[in-house]
């Protein structure tokens, strides 16, 4: 009895471990409000003259954001290129595929990728032309403003960008009183810049280049698409409200699918933009090791496969010791065949008074 | 797919943390056999994939360096005494007999000097030459080839020579029609190749005394009896003058000679329609020809022709010698190896690899092209080492192509070129 009242008296105890399931529970079961709900349902107009006229300033953004991104991107100006991202109105198509995932209403879904698709195309349009227009002085890759450069080899670290972003995106639609750090968003994963890139290497005649821009964009789409599924689900929404909730397992991993899919060749550049540093950290000790009193003015390491290709300009102050010892250094260091070309330069100091 | 995911994000984190951690501090290899050579690029990948077997049969790892300065960087290796590799492989016979008379090589193991007989057989003696007992035959090249589109031949009705005077009559012929016809020019030729510029010239100069004056005149030009100022060798660079370095002989005419660069020399024979008729230059010109090209299809090759039509012509060839400088059993097995047709059957089959084995079935031990160079070299010619790889590097590598130059340019006399080349020879000759 003693027992019993006391157990009635005190309130109930909860564990830390309790009261974080408990969090989780009621997140789970969470329902999402009416203005969360029309925050997402408004991203696209479902029809009519509303939706012409968002089709139109979509377009008229995308245009005027792509053709921003071309001339910044091929003026290698980090700065234009941030403002084109700012002006680019892609990712409201994009959060609302996700909206239409988690909610598994089809008709949104194929409008916002038709919208989407819209995006790409004009985008990739309007970089082709800008490079028509403005890029004439590129006639190989390694005269490629490095901005453009930088959007033709997306690695892992692209894709772990573009999956936070998306789910700060998912996070904040919803939420109308966060909306003010969506501009972030969109710098931090950039959708039209990489669109502007493919044009711009297309029309450079790159096909590579442009394939790995495309690529970019992929990750991006997928990653951002994706995250902010999750990050819906996790603020409630749900299919139960339209459809059964199996349909969300379904699209979420076809969605998953495809972020693992363009995860393929992310790991491979990643990986071997991994072996092109280890190359280079080798060439950097061997150099030290073969002459201590030489600088490196220039060094390009490729590693591909097992081979290192290493493109050296040191300059020294005595007679250069042996190219092979240095060779022989960094195959040692490296652990696999290496081709060297070491160019030389004599730095000799003249002081010289004429009165 | 998550799985699939989850792999991929471990295998990036696995390589991410592999690569972070810091290159291997380099703990110098002492069990390694260092062979030191000329090949770079795809030849060293070749000669190195050669090796593999070896090592996998032996368990001794073995490393090859090749460079550009091979000459300079080996002369400077073993002079300092240290840095001696343990085997090089060495294409100028001059610095191979300069390295002999100097004690700076070791003899061959009789385990290789066994090899070598029952590998290469009455070749042997041709490719040891002037190092005897210290010198390993590994690759070969023949050189003296005249490269033709045996299409063009036959539009104009002209037959491959069968002596050198018959060759001297086709020239002027196609030089004939060059003004009244078509503006074909007898040859190809051009020899810019920076600071080697040259060579290719040399080389015009060695196979017109070989197949004009004969082998003995060779043998004794090569061995320094027979003088650059003897009227056998002015009569050949007389030759070689009318032949190919005066007006019309050659396409392009004496500008491309010397601004052309000695890779794209073939060129205009390959153009529509073709500029020259021919082109004298050693198999390995394979590698400049249009990738298209068909050897023995669309373009063949004849040996330059000797003297007497009865018998094969002699062939001037650069061949490889492998030398060893550590007296050490692991070495004389590699040596060893090298000799036997393993030392040469992975480079063989890739392409681009020849030797004087005997002991070899050419069918499947060439690919189909270095086959047909393999049946001119083993068909019983003699064949005789680049007079130029001959000489003491300093010259042969380096002053003769800058006199040689000269003379083609017409900025030093016959006079003055032989008398620099001989006063040289002399002096180095000089102890």
């Amino acid at each position: 009895m003693i027992h019993d009242s006391d157990a009635g008296d005190k309130p109930q105890q909860i564990t830390p471990v309790g009261s974080i399931t408990e969090w989780i529970r009621s997140t789970w079961a969470r329902e999402p409000s009416v203005d969360e709900h029309a925050a997402i349902d408004e991203l696209i107009p479902e029809g009519g003259t509303e939706l012409a006229e968002y089709v139109v300033r979509f377009s008229f953004l995308i245009v005027l954001s792509a053709a921003i991104a071309g001339f910044g991107l091929l003026a290698d100006s980090a700065g234009v290129v941030i403002g084109a991202m700012l002006v680019a109105p892609l990712m409201t198509p994009i959060t609302a595929v996700s909206g239409a995932i988690v909610t598994a209403r089809n008709s949104r879904l194929w409008r916002s990728l038709l919208v989407v698709t819209l995006g790409i195309v004009l985008a990739v349009l309007v970089g082709w032309l800008v490079s028509l227009i403005a890029g004439s002085s590129v006639t190989d890759v390694s005269e490629l403003p490095n901005e453009v450069r930088a959007r033709t080899f997306p690695g892992l670290l692209d894709l772990g960008i573009a999956v936070s972003a998306g789910a700060a995106a998912g996070y904040i639609l919803p939420r109308r009183s966060t909306i003010g750090a969506l501009p972030g968003v969109g710098i931090a994963v950039a959708l039209v810049p990489p669109l502007a890139t493919v044009g711009i290497t297309f029309e450079l005649g790159l096909p590579t280049e442009a394939r790995n821009a495309f690529l970019l964009f992929l990750t991006n789409f997928a990653a951002i698409v994706f995250a902010a599924s999750i990050a819906l689900v996790l603020t409630g929404f749900r299919p139960s409200q339209y459809a059964g909730r199996r349909a969300l397992g379904i699209r979420i991993a076809i969605t998953l699918a495809v972020v693992a899919i363009v995860a393929i060749p992310l790991t491979l550049h990643t990986l071997s933009t991994l072996e092109d540093a280890r190359l280079r950290r080798a060439v950097v000790a061997s150099v030290e090791s073969w002459d201590d009193s030489v600088r490196i003015l220039e060094l390009d390491a490729d590693a591909t496969g097992d081979r290192g290709t290493v493109e050296l300009l040191v300059v020294g102050t005595g007679d250069p010791r042996p190219a092979w010892v240095l060779a022989e250094g960094i195959r040692q260091r490296f652990d696999g065949p290496v081709d060297l070309r070491l160019r030389y330069q004599r730095d000799e100091l003249f002081s010289v008074s004429a009165r | 797919m998550k799985r699939s995911t989850a792999s991929l994000i471990v295998v990036a984190i696995a390589g991410a943390t592999f690569a972070a951690c810091d290159s291997p501090s380099p703990t110098p290899d002492r069990d390694a056999i260092e062979i030191f050579g000329p090949y770079r690029g795809a030849e060293a990948d070749n000669f190195a994939a050669s090796l593999k077997g070896f090592e996998q049969d032996t368990g001794i790892e073995v490393h090859y360096t090749g460079s550009a300065d091979f000459v300079s960087d080996l002369q400077q290796r073993v002079e300092s005494g240290l840095d001696a590799p343990d085997i090089a492989v060495v294409p100028q016979r001059g610095l191979i007999t300069d390295l002999v008379e100097r004690d700076l090589v070791v003899a061959l193991d009789d385990r290789t000097l066994t090899a070598i007989d029952e590998n290469y057989g009455g070749r042997a003696d041709d490719l040891t030459r002037g190092a005897d007992g210290f010198v390993a035959p590994y690759r070969i090249a023949p050189k003296s080839l005249v490269w033709y589109r045996p299409d063009v031949f036959t539009q104009h009705g002209w037959e491959v020579p069968a002596t050198f005077d018959e060759l001297v009559d086709l020239v002027d012929r196609i030089g004939a029609e060059d003004t009244t016809d078509a503006g074909i020019a007898p040859w190809c030729f051009a020899m810019a190749a920076g600071t080697a510029t040259g060579w290719a010239a040399t080389d015009w100069v060695e196979d017109v005394v070989l197949h004009q004056a004969g082998t003995d005149a060779y043998d004794q030009w090569t061995a320094g009896t027979l003088a650059w100022d003897d009227p056998t060798i002015r009569q050949a660079l007389t030759t070689v003058d009318d032949l190919v370095v005066a007006a019309g002989r050659s396409v392009g005419g004496l500008r491309r000679i010397l601004q052309g660069d000695v890779t794209e020399a073939s060129a205009p024979m390959f153009a529509d329609p073709p500029g020259c008729a021919m082109y004298k230059q050693a198999s390995f010109a394979q590698s400049w020809f249009p990738d298209d090209v068909v050897i023995g299809e669309d373009v063949d090759f004849f040996v330059m022709p000797g003297t007497d039509p009865a018998e094969s012509s002699p062939m001037i060839i650069g061949a490889d010698g492998l030398v060893q400088f550590n007296d050490d059993q692991r070495v004389d097995e590699l040596m060893a190896y090298l000799v036997s047709p393993d030392g040469g059957r992975e480079w063989a089959r890739r392409g681009g690899y020849l030797s004087g084995r005997t002991s070899v079935d050419l069918d499947t031990y060439y690919t189909d092209t270095d086959r047909q160079f393999a049946e001119v070299l083993l068909d019983g010619r003699e064949l005789r080492f680049d007079a130029s790889d001959l000489m003491p590097p300093e010259i042969g590598s380096g002053l003769l192509w800058r006199e040689i130059t000269a003379w083609v340019a017409g900025t030093s006399s016959l006079d003055g070129f032989v008398t620099t080349i001989d006063d040289a020879i002399a002096a180095s000759d000089t102890p």
